[in-house]
Formats: structure tokens, C-alpha cells, sequence
């Protein structure tokens, strides 16, 4: 593998003498849409619709990814009408099988991945991470989850059943009915095939929420639960609630918490700029990032001041911002303009 | 004759008509960046992807140089692909008209052009130095590049006598010439640019030009040679950058210089509003008539009154607000400098033999 890697910088670095200043990796995307110098690519290989509103997307990732481990996500960034964007996602597949991710399209992001995606499309990834990850130890698991909190649980069961059918899981799964429920069936036949695998649905439209915020709302969940191992995935207060419940009652839990983003929003008052070395800076009502920052005594590059050449990009690596001259909001991670924009209500610069 | 505003200038704009004039170009400018989308990027990266795929023809084809057809072959897609990079594409990039696709593989922050001087120096000289200060002298030394005499205002020097024969020069080693201006000498002598800014910029100006060297005169022709073509190789990588030379300096050179196109002083512009920024922009532009194909192989510059107006819009829009941008300009009385290419470069050309003399 590290011989490979030698030789292949090696091949690039004597092709580029050639095609400098390009990378000679632009030049092979001509004929194989996976080569990048800039970013890890991947190609849709299968669109699988899980519900109406939800898919299983399998790609084939170039240069630059590595094998993800079960309960791993991953950030993959689409084409939304022309602009680049990001979200996270988990994956879906098993280990060592082709990776995949499931998606619910709500939001611009997973609305293009679920409607408008194709095989052979291209797909912008970042590699796996995440510490939501399988124990090998432990025998007796129980996975509580809610919603899309089953993509990533999905992978380890699919991960783990085969592997180890000697295992006691027991999962409990919340969502809206059955007709929303992703990998409804297959869970299903995964309980047949596997005896120690005890699949349980809690249907919300009928039930109710289900809340644990207690220890005692536990034990009713599940008799032995606290002699388990618990791993809860799904929308942040769920996860949270569970989390504490458990450690008040000294059980031993592994979480994934949905990412909780800044909010951005169209939005006219005073804003909050942090930079990544904790400067926080308030930015006034009608001033630029560039003018709040340079007040509060934080240089950045600038040229012009009136939005026309440029020299001010800087990364925004979270939050939102809105152009002061058009209106227009960004509220993705990528170079803004700081002479003419301001926090919307938050952002986050990396310098 | 050349005019400056506001004292000779024939155009005199009240400030309600200024702004006026200046809330009709904001609505273009607004409207159509509104209106960018997934038909925009799926263009820049077709015309990205065809000028990879020629240059690849245009190389692969003067490995076997001495094949007269083949080297025709490559000296035409190679210098093509080489226009196509400069001008649709680098320079169009290098402004952060592609900025907005959020995509690194297209983008004014990442991307190297393959033109002597690198990115860096020249988006310094040209977005900020040219771009906002356009065509005031002192402000923007595009206004003959410290070489050439190009305005009745710049103060004749013996030197000048000689006019045509460095613009005779300039034409074919353009894009050396524009290294050496983006180093930015004359700057370095006033006081103006640090030593270590300018040495910054002499250091990676020197590695940009030696790489570009080694890859067309060097290592290329090294490879043809294995099969006898190495002579005739040099000459095809001679022959497409100097075609590729010649066009960039014909049509920048039309874009600011023909006659009628206005310079300003330092004066004219205190207290400059936005509406008289694009009023100084129409003015000291001139666009080039012609074809589809024309714009195209001119990176749209043929319409750099409209470029100069809006230089963050991404070029394959240009030709759709010209129509509007002349209207507004008859409207207010505003000249707006346009003809076919061989007329705009005979104007340029004119001004520079006649600007030779005192």
C-alpha cells in the first residue's frame, strides 16, 4: 500500500513537470471523473429508494478515502444549483462493502441526494469519521434510536450480526409509522436470520413520544437494559435524554448526536464573528466583517473595501453570512468576502 | 482627443441622474448573480474540460512534430487550449466569477494559470489596481504598463519615439511583459512596495517562469525528441505561445485603448460615488463587436464595458446584459465604444505611433 502511494507521487510529481501548473490529476478527470487534486471524489454507482422520502445512494470513492468503520459518517458535499454544498452523513453499508449513505430528503442537501441523484453522478467527500463506533467486547447490546438515528446503527448490525450471530441485540426503534420507517423490512429479515437479534418498532402516530428521562422510564423500556451495552443515535434532545437517564443510573452508554448547526438566518442586527483562535467580535448593525474586525484590532487581508477584487476571501468554516451589497445569504462552509459581508447571525472564520 | 471628467468631459451627469444611473446598474448586477445556477457551473466546466482535452491533443500531437500535419495540428489546439485557459477561464477565475460554486476546483483562491506571471501577483495589479482605479493615472499603471505612452496626460519622454517598436515587442512576449509589470519595479523605486514584498514576487515570478520554460521548451520537446521530432517541437511550442501572445495583446489592448476610450486624473475621481465608478468604467472601456465565437475565444473580454461594470459576473453572461448596458448608456448620453476588431486594433495602434510624438 505505502509502496503504491510512493510511486504514485512520484508518477504525479514527473507528469507535472508537464502539465504544471496544473495537477496532472485535472487532466486524467478527463477520462476518469474519480481523479482530483482538490478533493476526494466519488461516483454513484446505485440510487436505492428506501421510503418515498428516502434513498440509499452506494458510491465508489477515489484517491483519498478510507475504508469506514460501522457507525462512522461522513461529510459528502453535492452540486445545489450550481453552488457546492456539504452535510453529514452516516454511512449506512457494512464494513468492508461498498460505502453507502441513507438519506431522508429534508433539507436542500439531502433533497438533491434523494431526488435528483443518478449513477454516474459525482459526489465530493471527506473521509469517515466519527467516534460512534462498535465495542468488540460486550456481547449483550441494546441500540435505542430514533428516526434517521438508524442509518449508522444499520451499518453495525449489518456489520456485527454476520460476523458474530452469537450476540444478544436488542433494538428499539422510534419513528413516525411504518410506511416512514427506513430499512423497515430488512430489519425484519435480519431478526429472522439471526435468533439473537430482537428487533422492536414504537410507532409514534399511534404510541406517542417515547420518553426516557428517567431511570425508571428505562427499566419499563426493557427489563435488563442497564446490564447492556446502550448505543442511542437521533436528534440531539432524544439522544440527550437517554444519555442522562443512563448515567443516572450508572449504565454504560456510547451516543451520536445529530450535528447541531449554527442557525443561519436572514437577519439585520448585531452579529457574532468568532475566529478560530477564540477572538469573538460583535459585529455592529452596517458594518463589515472586515471594519468590526479591524476595530476590535484583528487585521485581515483586504484590498479595495468595495466588494470588486477580492483580496479579502477568508474561510468561513461554519455559520452564515449575508452580502451586504445583494442580500444574498451563504450559509456554507467556503471563502467569503469580509468587506462586504456580516455575521448572519453567526460565523466562524479559519485564518 | 482624450477627455477627462468632470472638467472637459462633454458628459455631465447631475448626481440625482448619477444615481439613478447607479440603482439601473446595481439592478443588473443583482438580477443576474441572482439568477446563477446549474446551467453556469455545467458551462465553465465544459470549457474546462474542453481545454484540457486540448491541450492534451495539442501536446500529445507535437511529440511527433515532424510530422507537418501533426505539428499543424498541435500548434492549433495548443495554442487554442492556451487562450481558452488565459483568457475564458484564468482570467475570468482569477476576478471570482466562479467563486459562487463554492467548489476549490474552480476557484479564484486555488487556481494557477498558465501564463508566465503567477495568479497571485497579477490579481494584485489587475483585480485591485486596474479593476477599481480603472484608466486613472497614477492609480492604474495599465495605462501603458509603464512601457508605452498610451494617453495625451502621461508626460512625453525621448523614449517614447520608440512607441510602436516596445509595443512591436510587447505583442508577441506579452505575457513576459505582463510578469515583469506585476513584479511591479517602478513601485519597489518610489518607495511604495517593501523590499521584501518585491523580492517575494521577483522569487516566485522567477520559479513560475522557469517551469513554464522547462514544460514548453525543454522537457516537451526533450520527450518528442526520443522520436526525432525535438526541433520541430521546440519551434510548434514557439509558434502556439507566441499565437497565444499576439491575441491576448490584441484584445486587451482594444479593450482600454482605442481612441475615444477616456483617462482620469486623481482629481476627477475625489468623492466618487458608485454611479460615477460605472460611469469612469464605461468610459475608459471599449468592447469589440462580433460573433459568438469571437467572445468566446476573447474569455467575453470583447465586452469589456460590460466586464469592467460587473467584474464579478461569471463571462458566459455578458453578451445577455450588453444590449441592456447600451440602452442605459444611450439613455444618459454616456459614449459607448464599440467596433470590429480590425478597426479597434487599428485605433490602438494609431494612438500608439501618434502618442510617440510629443
Amino acid at each position: 500500500m505505502k509502496r503504491k502511494n510512493i510511486l504514485s507521487r512520484m508518477s504525479y510529481a514527473a507528469l507535472g513537470l508537464i502539465t504544471h501548473p496544473q495537477d496532472p490529476r485535472e487532466f486524467i478527470q478527463v477520462f476518469n471523473p474519480l481523479s482530483s487534486s482538490h478533493y476526494t471524489r466519488g461516483v454513484v454507482t446505485e440510487v436505492h429508494h428506501e421510503t418515498p422520502d428516502s434513498a440509499t445512494i452506494t458510491f465508489t470513492a477515489g484517491e483519498g478515502w478510507a475504508s469506514h468503520k460501522a457507525g462512522q459518517w461522513a461529510r459528502i458535499g453535492v452540486s445545489v444549483n450550481g453552488r457546492r454544498l456539504w452535510r453529514p452523513y452516516s454511512i449506512s453499508a457494512a464494513e468492508d462493502t461498498a460505502p453507502s449513505v441513507t438519506v431522508k430528503a429534508r433539507g436542500r442537501v439531502s433533497e438533491a441526494l434523494v431526488y435528483g441523484t443518478k449513477p454516474g453522478d459525482i459526489l465530493y467527500l471527506e473521509r469517515p469519521a466519527g467516534q460512534f463506533l462498535l465495542e468488540i467486547s460486550p456481547t449483550a447490546l441494546l441500540f435505542l434510536t430514533a428516526g434517521s438515528g438508524i442509518t449508522p446503527v444499520m451499518s453495525m448490525l449489518r456489520t456485527l450480526m454476520p460476523r458474530r450471530p452469537d450476540h444478544d441485540v436488542v433494538l428499539i426503534h422510534s419513528s413516525a409509522n411504518q410506511e416512514s420507517t427506513i430499512f423497515h423490512d430488512e430489519i425484519l429479515e435480519l431478526a429472522d436470520q439471526f435468533p439473537g437479534f430482537k428487533p422492536r418498532f414504537h410507532f409514534t402516530k399511534s404510541l406517542g413520544r417515547l420518553t426516557l428521562r428517567e431511570a425508571g422510564q428505562l427499566a419499563a423500556l426493557h427489563p435488563d437494559i442497564l446490564e447492556r451495552t446502550i448505543y442511542a443515535c437521533g436528534p440531539d434532545e432524544f439522544v440527550g435524554d437517554i444519555e442522562a437517564a443512563v448515567q443516572e443510573a450508572d449504565g454504560n452508554i456510547v451516543v451520536e448526536r445529530f450535528d447541531t448547526r449554527l442557525l443561519p438566518s436572514d437577519y439585520s442586527g448585531p452579529g457574532t464573528l468568532v475566529i478560530n483562535n477564540g477572538t469573538e467580535i460583535t459585529v455592529p448593525e452596517n458594518q463589515s466583517i472586515l471594519e468590526a474586525s479591524e476595530n476590535a484590532g484583528t487585521e485581515l487581508p483586504h484590498g479595495c473595501r468595495s466588494g470588486v477584487c477580492r483580496s479579502c476571501l477568508v474561510m468561513m468554516s461554519d455559520g452564515a453570512v449575508k452580502n451586504m451589497r445583494t442580500g444574498e445569504m451563504i450559509d456554507e462552509p467556503g471563502m467569503i468576502q469580509s468587506c462586504i459581508s456580516r455575521p448572519s447571525p453567526h460565523a466562524i472564520l479559519e485564518l | 482627443m482624450t477627455q477627462t471628467l468632470p472638467a472637459s468631459s462633454p458628459i455631465q451627469l447631475t448626481p440625482q441622474q448619477l444615481d439613478a444611473l447607479e440603482e439601473k446598474f446595481d439592478a443588473i448586477h443583482d438580477e443576474i448573480l441572482a439568477q446563477r445556477g446549474e446551467e453556469d457551473a455545467r458551462y465553465i466546466r465544459r470549457v474546462v474540460k474542453l481545454q484540457r482535452s486540448l491541450e492534451m491533443l495539442g501536446r500529445g500531437s507535437l511529440l511527433f512534430a515532424k510530422h507537418k500535419p501533426l505539428w499543424l495540428l498541435g500548434v492549433g489546439s495548443l495554442s487554442v487550449s492556451k487562450i481558452l485557459e488565459n483568457m475564458e477561464i484564468g482570467h475570468n477565475v482569477l476576478h471570482g466569477q466562479w467563486d459562487w460554486m463554492n467548489d476549490k476546483e474552480i476557484h479564484s483562491t486555488t487556481w494557477e494559470w498558465d501564463f508566465v506571471t503567477p495568479s497571485s501577483g497579477w490579481q494584485r495589479t489587475h483585480n485591485e489596481s486596474h479593476h477599481v482605479w480603472t484608466n486613472v493615472v497614477g492609480r492604474d499603471e495599465d495605462v501603458g504598463y509603464n512601457l508605452l505612452r498610451m494617453d495625451d496626460s502621461q508626460p512625453w519622454k525621448p523614449k517614447h519615439l520608440l512607441n510602436p517598436v516596445m509595443n512591436a515587442i510587447l505583442a508577441p512576449g506579452f505575457e513576459w511583459g505582463i510578469a515583469m509589470y506585476d513584479i511591479e519595479l517602478n513601485r519597489f523605486m518610489t518607495g511604495q512596495k517593501s523590499k521584501k514584498d518585491t523580492l517575494r514576487d521577483v522569487k516566485r515570478t522567477l520559479k513560475k517562469f522557469g517551469r513554464q520554460s522547462a514544460k514548453d521548451f525543454v522537457l516537451s520537446p526533450a520527450l518528442a525528441s526520443l522520436n526525432g521530432s525535438g526541433v520541430a517541437a521546440i519551434k510548434g511550442f514557439v509558434a502556439a505561445n507566441i499565437i497565444r501572445n499576439l491575441w491576448a495583446h490584441a484584445v486587451i489592448f482594444c479593450g482600454h485603448f482605442p481612441d475615444g476610450v477616456e483617462v482620469f486624473s486623481e482629481e476627477d475621481i475625489e468623492n466618487e460615488t458608485r454611479g460615477g465608478w460605472y460611469v469612469r468604467q464605461v468610459l475608459g472601456s471599449a468592447n469589440i463587436d462580433g460573433s459568438k465565437l469571437m467572445h468566446f475565444m476573447t474569455g467575453n473580454l470583447s465586452l469589456q464595458i460590460e466586464h469592467h461594470l460587473f467584474p464579478d459576473m461569471p463571462s458566459n453572461r455578458l453578451s445577455e446584459v450588453a444590449p441592456r448596458v447600451r440602452k442605459i448608456c444611450q439613455e444618459y448620453g454616456l459614449p459607448y465604444n464599440s467596433g470590429p476588431l480590425p478597426v479597434q486594433i487599428l485605433k490602438t495602434w494609431r494612438k500608439v505611433f501618434r502618442l510617440a510624438l510629443p
